[in-house]
Order: C-alpha cells, then structure tokens, then sequence
C-alpha cells in the first residue's frame, strides 16, 4: 500500500507534503470510496496497516475516511481529517481497539446492537498537552467538530470533543451520553504518539535500502 | 488565522464556519470557481459566445479527466492481507509495542450486523 497525492501519484518520500497537506491512500474503503485524509493521518494508516500485517498476518480495511459527509450518524467526525472506520478481519475487535490505541490512535470499539462491528478511530495530535481541544488546531489540522470540540474550524468551542472523552480522565465513551469508559488505555499516552517525521525517515531508509 | 490558512478558500471557509456546514462551503467553493471559470472563459473569447462554448467545455473536459484518472490505480479494500511483509523488519522495529489482546468483557462474539450504522 502507498501514499498517494491526489493526482494518484506516489509521495515522494525524499520530499514530503506538510503533515496537513490532503492526500490518499492506495486502498478504498469496501463501499468503493476513495480514503482520504491529512499526509499525516494518511503515512499513520499506512505505518498502522504496515504494523497490522506484522502482528496479525493481514491487513486492515476501511470502512470510513476523513472528507466523508455521507454517513448521517458521522456528521460531525469524518466531516475532515484525521478520522477512520476502522476493522482487522478476523481478530477480537476489543483486540484491535487496543492495537490502535497502543500506536497513536484514539478512539472505540463500536458493536451491536448500536453499530456494525468497527473500531472508529482519530489519531491523535502531535503533541498532547494541557487544552487537548485545541491540539490539532496548532498543528494546522482540520478535523470535525466533535472530535476536538469545533476548536480546528471556528477557533472555539462549539460541540462535545471526543479527543477529550478520550484522553481526558474521567475517561469516557465519545458517544451523545458520554458514558463511562473503563477500557484500556496506554499508560503513557503521550508515548503512543504517532511521529511523523520519525515515519518519513524509516521510509527513506527503506528506498535507500531497496535502490 | 495561522499562516498556513492565508487563502482565499481557507478565508472563506473561517468567515463561513459558524454558520455553514462543510457541504454548503464546498458547494459555495465550487460555485465561486464555476462563476470565475466562465468569466475567464467568456473574457478570453472576446465575448464571442460560440468561441467560450467550445473553449469551456474542452476545459471542463480536460478539469474533469484530471480529477478522475489517477496515476495509480486504487486496491479495492481487503486485498492486501498478504502476511509477508518482506523488508527484513521485525513489528519492535517497525515501531510496534505491546498491547492487551484480550478483553474481559464487551461484545466479541456477538454476530456483527452491516446493516446496524457506522459511528
């Protein structure tokens, strides 16, 4: 699998876009859509993905990107970047949601009778200090208004943040009710951070290793 | 407004936000662009209404190819379960780390529904 620019050509790992510069991903989602998001939740797919074959022996698919305002009960998460619906044929999906968590993703596992079978998945901002809210908007992300709360698209507060159900103990579910959520976590979250440019460089190594 | 937000597009979309859903600006976006489109059009025909037809719909042809025809072709999900990640890495060097892969509770075995919504 790659990274592609939206033209369909590969990145140029040797030369990289910013980390919020919209690009794809070489797989579609299983309705047939294309998954997009920022070069920086896109390289986290592809490194997750990458991981997920090592661990499992398979891939991943996906069943929601980032731009995607055609599911009704999405509005407000998949609107923009940074967010997947996510699924690993054939592991426990309590299994999976902790693989994700355990590599720079926050989010949950959703199940009947509410959902279909799927973990729904943000990754998490390059730095997570005080205000999570307002994390992915000083890294220039845009991302829907309820996972940071609307502070990436209007510069405050509008709606409920599940970046902060998630990080922010008590921790909760992300859902309207915002319940309880005991599940586990890692026990240094800033620590699961995905890094990008930590990514670009095992990319480059790689080519050089492949030339 | 960060730096990286200086253009017209991300302009508009701050001065739109509160009260517009994201839908609404790209319409608006794509509607901006149409009407500005047609202005070029028409200005580089020299108002000759024969010559932007034929001008604009091969711009629109050529716009539309671009957007659709993909350097790449796109793998259609679930293709790409290969186990052999042949690059000589393990999952630790990959950047891997442990994780819980059990659960004492939650619905595992209960039958999934692709009818029931995605969140």
């Amino acid at each position: 699998m790659a990274v592609l620019l939206l033209t369909g050509a590969p990145v140029n790992w040797a030369k990289p876009p910013k980390a919020n510069t919209k690009v794809m991903w070489s797989q579609r989602t299983t309705d047939g859509k294309r998954v997009y998001g920022s070069f920086r939740a896109i390289a986290w797919l592809d490194w997750i993905n990458w991981l997920c074959k090592k661990k499992f022996g398979r891939g991943l698919i996906v069943y929601q990107g980032g731009y995607n305002t055609t599911i009704k009960l999405s509005k407000g998460t998949h609107d923009y970047s940074e967010v997947f619906d996510l699924w690993i044929p054939g592991v426990a999906g309590t299994t999976q949601r902790s693989f994700f968590r355990a590599h720079g993703g926050g989010g949950w596992y959703r199940y009947p009778p509410t959902f279909m079978k799927h973990c729904h998945i943000f990754v998490l901002p390059p730095v997570l200090t005080s205000d999570v809210n307002k994390r992915y908007r000083a890294a220039l992300l845009k991302v829907g208004k309820f996972i940071d709360g609307g502070w990436s698209l209007y510069g405050k507060q509008v709606g409920s943040s599940q970046i902060h159900d998630y990080l922010v103990k008590p921790y909760k579910d992300g859902l309207a009710s915002h319940n309880s959520d005991t599940t586990w976590r890692p026990s240094d979250l800033n620590g699961s951070v995905f890094h990008l440019a930590d990514y670009i460089k095992q990319k480059q190594a790689a080519l050089r290793r492949a030339a | 407004m960060n730096a990286a937000n200086i253009n017209p597009v991300a302009i508009l979309d701050q001065l739109l936000g509160d009260w517009a859903s994201p839908k609404i600006r790209r319409s608006l976006h794509s509607l901006i662009l149409l009407v500005a489109f047609a202005v070029t059009i028409w200005q580089a025909a020299d108002g000759d209404w024969r010559k932007a037809v034929g001008a604009g719909l091969l711009a629109l042809y050529g716009a539309a190819n671009k957007a659709n025809t993909l350097h790449t072709d796109l793998a259609a999900a679930g293709t790409d379960h290969e186990a052999d990640v042949d690059d000589g890495l393990s999952y630790e060097e990959a950047g891997g780390t442990e994780f819980p892969e059990t659960s004492p509770y939650e619905a595992d075995d209960a039958p999934d529904d692709p009818a029931l919504p995605l969140s």
